[in-house]
């Protein structure tokens, strides 16, 4: 027996399949903006124990779960992206951030002054946004490399008239 | 005819007894009851040196601590720990330490609606030239301390501008209502950038609930305020708080290079930062004239709008060391000294020692609670160098711990609705050379007259009038709940306190309809729940005070012929009032 309906038949059943998705999908975000204070909790430990198992894939439980306007996915993968970054001092997991909880230029700021600080390096101090890291970056840089060349004039590329004076005083103390 | 026993004798013998036994149980150390207990004081350290610095609780009264730990070569964290209020036991703990660098956590604050936790303190780094600098970094964590974003603040002064800068956090505060973070702090205006000491002022920070997510740096919700004292000296903030519209109340002390003793610097804030009339027209500084004063903490009463202020305030005794000093302000404006406390912990052969507060706390019955350190500088003080002590709303003084809180310091304390303490600072374990946190949840007892508003109970027919008030099921009824309510707060070796006394006739409903007969066995059980007569322990003797004396004493009380009169009631409601 072969079933056949009208098109407007078809039409009826995908419009009340797709309205019982959405008031599924609906009732579920309504449901986790309505958790008490203790399953709210419950939920937080859940993730928590994500987090500790340091998986990204583990994550994906987390999915869909927002606890008072807190995407909980994304605070799980910055967690584990967050504390690889600055373990590893490797630009990449900042790349993992979700840029709103966490900020991804921040991150990089950070490690690009860690690297440059023990490795002078003119070309990662110039990738840093932060203003004040950036100019201590620099005076790192020409500091090193003044005491390098044994030349106080090199001390004379740092823009920041603080850090040329001490640029000077720290290459003189050394020569 | 039964012989009856010789009365002359009984009376006499029974009289011994009884006298030995009243003796014997003054005496005893069972009843030397405390008047606070601590129910457990977990600790938690690294082979370093750890200091707990801040402590608050959530709404089902479990236990947040912070502070900072030592991380090894990198530096320090921050060290954050949830502790079940139930059994003290660790449920998260979190550290922080998000590039190597030392990083002090100093305080800790719950907002009671979201249950997140709101972490403050500073980083700490040296350049390469060997100068300290130091930038506040805050960070927030959801209520199972998942770490859920942070934000910093530098002087613009900081990395460069000027060398050596501070820029540190020192205590934060939650506006409940709308969920607002505000953080005080110590920080350089740069306008002395070659002595950065004089440069120091407060400092707030005023965030929403997201604590910095959102906001572009600085991440606040309102520009970041410096206040410089009116001498222009090196200012450092102490304490916080604000009150319903969100004035803030800052409190810590400043110095001069010509005026280098500290003295109690207090300022108001409105809710956008700019300075309003307190106690003067603007910042009031307050100088003992013998040495160094530290206003240390500040704190709001919520029912009735006081301001309690408590400090260091150097003495005038040929010592010179410096004592608490508590000062209750009144909420208009200006304020006006309600009354000032002191309390010294020098006595006898040992008068030198200092008192420096850590942390002010107020619990629903308007009592003050005042946690602080003491210094000894010829190193006489033997014990504790620590107190908590509590003052009701009059500033008469409740009592301090008299438990071991083997601390060697407290940093900071907090009350809950329960007559529960919490206080967290660090300590040296036995057998270990380093200092580790240490946490405390202490319950207090024999409280009953601090947990009155106003210090009464509100009574029907009140007063009772001889020969014309009639004696109600309904007095009998309120003296059972109150009575029964104060044996909670009585300790006798069990922390839920005094056993509740199971009532003859329960059910003593005041109608007409079902009548029941105010009898002495109705009478006499209260009084034994008060007394300790009767093999029933009793409140007064469980918090070690005399017993009540009654008029017609409980022995000649004769059953279906004693009338039971108003005196009685009275009596009753008395010390049921008057119950330690």
């Amino acid at each position: 027996m072969q079933l056949q309906f009208s098109r407007r038949t078809v039409v009826f059943i995908v419009a009340v399949l797709a309205i019982a998705i959405l008031a599924f999908l609906a009732y579920d975000r309504i449901k986790l903006h309505n958790l008490s204070p203790e399953e709210k909790v419950a939920k937080q430990a859940e993730v928590h124990a994500l987090i500790e198992s340091g998986d990204f894939n583990q994550c994906n439980a987390a999915r869909g779960l927002n606890i008072d306007g807190i995407d909980y996915e994304a605070v799980c993968r910055n967690n584990i992206a967050i504390k690889n970054a600055f373990t590893e001092l490797d630009l990449k997991w900042c790349d993992e951030l979700d840029n709103k909880l966490m900020l991804v230029q921040d991150c990089k700021d950070q490690i690009l002054l860690n690297q440059a600080s023990s490795t002078p390096n003119l070309e990662k101090c110039n990738q840093i946004f932060n203003p004040d890291r950036h100019a201590y970056c620099l005076a790192v840089y020409w500091t090193k490399q003044a005491l390098a060349e044994k030349k106080t004039e090199v001390c004379t590329n740092i823009v920041n008239l603080n850090y040329r004076a001490a640029c000077r005083d720290y290459v003189v103390k050394r020569l | 005819m039964r012989r009856q026993p010789d009365s002359k004798y009984l009376k006499i013998s029974t009289g011994i007894i009884s006298g030995l036994l009243s003796f014997l149980i003054l005496v005893s150390p069972v009843w030397a009851a405390p008047r606070n207990l601590v129910l457990f004081g977990p600790s938690y350290g690294t082979l370093g040196d750890d200091y707990g610095n801040g402590v608050d609780i959530d709404t089902s009264s479990n236990i947040f601590v912070a502070g900072v730990e030592d991380a090894g070569p990198t530096g320090r964290a921050y060290r954050t720990i949830k502790y079940s209020g139930a059994t003290g036991s660790v449920l998260f703990s979190s550290r922080f330490l998000p590039w190597n660098a030392s990083f002090f956590g100093r305080d800790v604050a719950i907002n009671k609606s979201s249950g997140r936790v709101y972490v403050t303190g500073y980083e700490q780094n040296v350049d390469i030239y060997g100068n300290i600098y130091s930038g506040v970094i805050n960070a927030l964590f959801d209520n199972s301390l998942n770490f859920i974003s942070f934000n910093y603040f530098y002087t613009t002064t900081s990395f460069g501008a000027c060398l050596n800068v501070t820029t540190k956090a020192e205590d934060i505060v939650i506006h409940q209502t709308s969920g607002n973070v505000f953080v005080s702090g110590t920080s350089n205006n740069g306008r002395d950038c070659n002595n950065p000491g004089n440069g120091l002022n407060f400092l707030v920070l005023k965030y929403d609930s997201n604590f910095g997510f959102g906001q572009p740096y600085p991440f606040t919700i309102a520009p970041p305020v410096l206040i410089d004292s009116p001498n222009m000296g090196s200012d450092s903030a102490q304490g916080i708080a604000v009150d319903n519209f969100q004035n803030i109340y800052m409190v810590g002390y400043t110095s001069t290079s010509t005026k280098p003793d500290k003295d109690w610097m207090l300022v108001k804030l409105d809710s956008s930062g700019n300075i309003v009339p307190w106690i003067n027209a603007g910042v009031t500084i307050t100088d003992s004239g013998f040495g160094d004063d530290e206003a240390r903490a500040v704190k709001i009463d919520p029912i009735s709008g006081a301001v309690y202020v408590a400090g260091s305030f150097q003495s005038s005794n040929p010592n010179n060391d410096a004592d608490m000093r508590l000062v209750k302000y009144t909420s208009t404006t200006p304020a006006q000294i309600i009354w000032t406390q002191t309390w010294d912990a020098g006595s006898g052969s040992i008068t030198n020692i200092s008192e420096y507060p850590t942390a002010i706390d107020i619990d629903n019955f308007g009592s003050v609670f005042i946690s602080m350190n003491l210094t000894d500088p010829i190193g006489a003080l033997v014990g504790n160098k620590n107190r908590i002590i509590k003052y009701n709303y009059l500033g008469q003084l409740l009592w301090q711990n008299a438990q071991s809180l083997d601390a060697d310091a407290i940093n900071d304390m907090v009350v809950d609705s329960s007559k529960n303490v919490y206080s967290v600072g660090q300590f040296v374990q036995a057998g270990h050379s380093d200092l580790d946190f240490k946490t405390f949840k202490i319950k207090q007892f024999c409280t009953a007259t601090s947990s009155l508003q106003d210090g009464k109970i509100i009574w029907d027919d009140n007063p009772l009038i001889p020969n014309q008030t009639k004696i109600r099921a309904r007095h009998i009824e309120q003296l059972r709940q109150w009575i029964n309510e104060r044996r909670t707060d009585a300790y006798s070796g069990d922390p839920n306190g005094l056993p509740l006394i199971a009532w003859t006739n329960p059910n003593i409903i005041p109608t007409n309809a079902n009548p029941v007969t105010i009898k002495k066995t109705h009478l006499t059980e209260m009084r034994n729940a008060l007394d300790n007569f009767n093999a029933t322990i009793g409140i007064y003797r469980a918090c070690g005070e005399p017993t009540p004396i009654w008029t017609d004493p409980t022995p000649t009380l004769i059953a279906n012929e004693s009338k039971i009169r108003a005196v009685h009631i009275q009596e009753l409601r008395d010390k049921t009032q008057n119950a330690p």
